[in-house]
């Protein structure tokens, strides 16, 4: 079977809605005339997993409809994911500076061109302008350094 | 009060300096933006909006509707000179506008957009203003039925008219209302879907869902491939349209401007098919339609002026009902409800300096736009040199600590990380990601309104049915699912879109 945009969709949102139903069936259903607080999810989910399940019908009977899906490039995904957490991590235990070093230079990878200068130059003027910006502009509190 | 006297108000609110300075930020990075191909409006508004935060609403409002009008018109000024749409509602000037550059006419060309923007732009804030106060009143006639179905047809509407099938638009949209749900339910005091993260108790914060889903996916997307060298742009010689070229744009502008603010008005349509709309019916009544394709100015006149005439008119439904009709306008709406302003038709009695305010500033805006954009052309241009890899650790930068501020937690980053991995798997398997925004900040307001409704018709579903209002409501998201689903209207509809990535 080929993996196609259409129906890998539908597998995604039919997995979704009724994951979701069956998660919101523990928390009351209730009556139409008093919702309880899963009446609204599941029927939300259920009509997504309907979704899922049409997309699924359609790719499989008309699967000249439906294209396979491209390549995933997984390079600029991990870099930039890895970037941004690791900005997430930093900024908490070493401050401003530190964490956007590391985003800069960690998502520097998720590309394949440039020199190493123009990274320097980049990391030197983006922390000027963002502390420039967010800190003295706007005055928003953010340790620089810790 | 009448109209005069709130405009009044309005320009009082307008016209003070720092508001001033906003508009013309707004303007100025929204026309950058419209310029750079990669960097669309609703990223920008997305990684901007924690910026302001600080501001007061009535500046933070201004800014940010500055990024989003000036970045409809800025699109056509790549579209023109290098033959590539800088946002998606350009898409259709690059037919006749890049010929008419290598006619030796770019400058005719991007005069004559700019006029048209510049009609179409205070046309649209007109009709903001005389709409407001009538379709404000109806509205507050609207009880828990009505806004349920209106609700309903905005979600249909956003799905059902995005690019790409309809079953994907409708999936995604529905996804996006069950995220949204997650958090205390605030009638049981149950939390749903936090799976113990206290960062979700008050759900998921919306900024950084959109920042996810569209700066983070975006920068994946546009990294995929080696960076592309942009084309060299036409120089321009004169940029004074000739008397017959405003003879021959003057009708196109009107009809575009009618046909934009038409489909700006209703929710889902959008800038593309009004652009696309209002290039079709000019083909199709022009005398000498061999033309289009080869440098006709009406080419270029009707669709930028339904393209900037529709990106006003999203504004009516978003201010007065609170209903947005775009992924951009629900960030819009997004932002005025972080700001402690609830949108929806008490906007103009609770807010009034807030929303005539925003109006007189589009006013000024769009005048900003024609005085500022003529003679910058050749900035704008140069600035298509940047590369990318310049871009986007810029971005990366603004939204990372954007969202770090909103609520001083890591938490959201992890947040965003999740949704930017979601986005892209959604441009992997073509689910346009916008329903998924206006579902997220619809989803909760349904279920209130919906639950409200049963509630008072003892769990009678009819009531949606007898409430003529609402059933006519429902009606039109019915029809429109029947529209798509007939072939030939689908078609077209395909063809509208195709060209929006």
């Amino acid at each position: 079977m080929r993996l196609t945009k259409d129906l890998l969709s539908g597998v995604m949102f039919s997995v979704f809605g009724l994951g979701a139903a069956i998660i919101a069936h523990g928390y009351g259903f209730g009556s139409p005339a008093r919702m309880g607080p899963g009446f609204f999810p599941i029927v939300i989910g259920l009509l997504l997993a309907a979704m899922g399940l049409a997309l699924i019908v359609q790719s499989l009977r008309h699967p000249e409809t439906d294209e396979p899906v491209e390549r995933l490039h997984f390079r600029p995904l991990i870099f930039i994911s890895a970037a941004i957490a690791s900005f997430g991590i930093l900024i908490e235990e070493r401050g401003l500076i530190v964490a956007l070093v590391a985003l800069i230079v960690i998502a520097r990878f998720a590309g394949r061109e440039g020199s190493l200068l123009e990274l320097a130059v980049m990391v030197i003027v983006l922390i000027a302008v963002a502390v420039g910006i967010f800190v003295y502009a706007l005055n928003i509190y953010l340790r620089l350094w810790i | 009060m009448s109209l005069l006297s709130e405009l009044a108000l309005g320009f009082s609110v307008a016209l003070t300096l720092t508001n001033l300075m906003y508009c013309t930020i707004g303007v100025v990075v929204g026309t950058a933006i419209g310029v750079l191909p990669g960097v669309g409006p609703l990223v920008t508004i997305a990684v901007l909006l924690p910026l302001t935060f600080g501001l007061p609403p009535d500046s933070a409002m201004i800014m940010l509707a500055g990024i989003y009008y000036g970045a409809a018109y800025g699109g056509s000024t790549t579209a023109i000179l290098v033959n590539l749409p800088g946002e998606q509602g350009a898409a259709v000037t690059v037919i006749d506008g890049y010929q008419m550059a290598r006619q030796g006419r770019a400058g005719p060309a991007l005069a004559i957009a700019a006029i048209g923007s510049f009609v179409a732009g205070c046309f649209g804030t007109f009709l903001i203003a005389v709409l407001a106060l009538p379709l404000t009143r109806v509205a507050l006639e609207f009880g828990a039925p009505e806004f349920t179905s209106l609700i309903v047809l905005a979600l249909v509407a956003t799905a059902v008219l995005v690019h790409g099938s309809m079953l994907k638009g409708i999936a995604v949209a529905l996804f996006g209302v069950l995220v949204g749900l997650a958090g205390i339910d605030l009638t049981s005091g149950i939390e749903r879907y936090t799976f113990g993260v206290p960062g979700l108790y008050e759900g998921v914060p919306f900024v950084v869902v959109a920042m996810g889903l569209f700066a983070f996916a975006e920068i994946i997307r546009n990294l995929e491939h080696a960076e592309q060298h942009t084309a060299e742009a036409i120089e321009i010689t004169s940029l004074m349209p000739t008397r017959e070229d405003l003879k021959a744009s003057w009708k196109p502008i009107l009809r575009g401007t009618a046909i934009g603010s038409f489909f700006g008005t209703l929710p889902g349509a959008g800038q593309t098919i009004a652009s696309f709309g209002a290039y079709a019916v000019e083909r199709r009544i022009s005398k000498t339609p061999e033309r289009f394709g080869k440098g006709a100015i009406e080419g270029v006149a009707a669709p930028e002026a339904a393209n900037n005439a529709s990106a006003q008119c999203a504004f009516i439904p978003t201010l007065t009902l609170g209903i947005p009709g775009s992924g951009t306008m629900a960030l819009m709406l997004g932002a005025l409800m972080i700001q402690g302003v609830t949108p929806g038709p008490r906007i103009l009695t609770s807010h009034p300096e807030l929303f005539w305010g925003l109006i007189a500033s589009m006013w000024i805006g769009n005048l900003l736009l024609v005085i500022l954009n003529l003679p910058l052309v050749g900035l704008w241009v140069s600035m298509l040199k940047i590369p990318y890899r310049w871009l986007f650790p810029i971005i990366l930068v603004f939204s990372c600590i954007g969202i770090y501020t909103v609520n001083q937690s890591a938490i959201d980053i992890w947040v965003m990380v999740t949704f930017g991995i979601v986005g892209y798997i959604f441009v992997k398997l073509e689910c346009e990601p916008a329903p998924f925004i206006l579902g997220l900040l619809l989803g909760p307001l349904l279920e209130t309104n919906m639950r409200r409704s049963l509630l008072l018709s003892h769990g009678d579903f009819t009531t949606f049915l007898t409430n003529p209002i609402s059933a006519a409501f429902l009606l039109a998201a019915l029809g429109l699912i029947v529209l798509m689903v007939v072939p030939a209207i689908r078609r077209s509809k395909d063809a509208a879109t195709e060209e929006e990535d």
